[in-house]
């Protein structure tokens, strides 16, 4: 019959440009953490460091293989630092920052914590922040019953230029322009009274 | 404007979201790194096998 007919299964040829040996060097060594809340152990040993990376496509193998944020069982927590920098407070790149901090409202888990993470990471290591990117220590979402909480960490909770700059970009990128975002101090977080921290800025 | 290429190795190394997004899919993104911790986050097959693009919008 009709010879030839199955000629057009040629893959279209759209990726030439990229060469597939090169891999796309980031700004920055980062690493991916994962916390599971076990009450049987200290904080500390819950906290474990999954794998480092510097190249767009070992980020993309890394958050490929793991499960979307979404899926974690409450209590747990994904975060991104540069690498060296460890995702707690008493860090010497932490000890004086803060964080900018969205709260989620329960729904927003099924519909928008993974686009949020991701656009979020993907700011980081794509250096969003562009003169700023230095003061960024990492980011932390964190999976709670209560309600899930979406952390942008960095390092001198005083750099009012760049903390504002950041947390524009942020929203921006969130497209979150029609609800505010504070930014707290970590020292404010750690000395609260109240159920939260206040706000150092906001916008 | 001074961006890292293969042919500009000291350039600026910053990515915009359409860049980096297009390259999730790309044969070495979707391959597992070696020596992750035992943990049961870890998934064996890459997430963009088993879904469709809708959590990730903007990608063909």
């Amino acid at each position: 019959m009709a010879e030839g007919e199955d000629r057009n299964n040629e893959q279209p040829e759209e990726e030439l440009a990229m060469d597939p040996v090169i891999k796309h060097p980031l700004e920055n060594c980062w690493a991916i953490w994962f916390f599971k809340n076990d009450k049987a152990k200290d904080w500390a040993s819950n906290l474990k460091r999954i794998a480092a990376f510097d190249t767009v496509e070992d980020f993309w193998a890394l958050f490929n293989h793991i499960m979307p944020a979404s899926k974690l069982a409450p209590g747990c927590d994904y975060s991104l630092f540069k690498d060296g920098v460890q995702p707690m407070w008493e860090d010497e790149k932490n000890k004086n920052g803060g964080r900018w901090l969205i709260n989620l409202v329960k729904n927003q888990r099924s519909t928008e914590l993974d686009k949020f993470w991701l656009e979020t990471l993907l700011c980081m290591i794509g250096e969003a922040f562009g003169e700023y990117g230095h003061q960024i220590c990492g980011a932390t979402i964190n999976i709670r019953t209560k309600g899930d909480k979406l952390g942008l960490w960095t390092q001198n909770s005083t750099d009012e230029l760049g903390i504002v700059s950041i947390g524009k970009t942020l929203k921006e990128r969130l497209n979150m322009n029609r609800s505010t975002m504070g930014y707290q101090a970590h020292a404010d977080t750690m000395s609260k009274t109240g159920s939260t921290a206040k706000n150092r800025y906001v916008v | 404007e001074n961006q890292w290429s293969p042919l500009n190795t000291e350039g600026k190394k910053q990515y915009d979201r359409e860049f980096l997004m297009r390259l999730q899919y790309d044969d070495l993104s979707k391959k597992k790194p070696d020596d992750l911790p035992k943990l049961d986050i870890i998934l064996t097959q890459p997430i963009c096998n088993d879904q469709s693009n809708t959590s990730t919008g903007m990608e063909r």
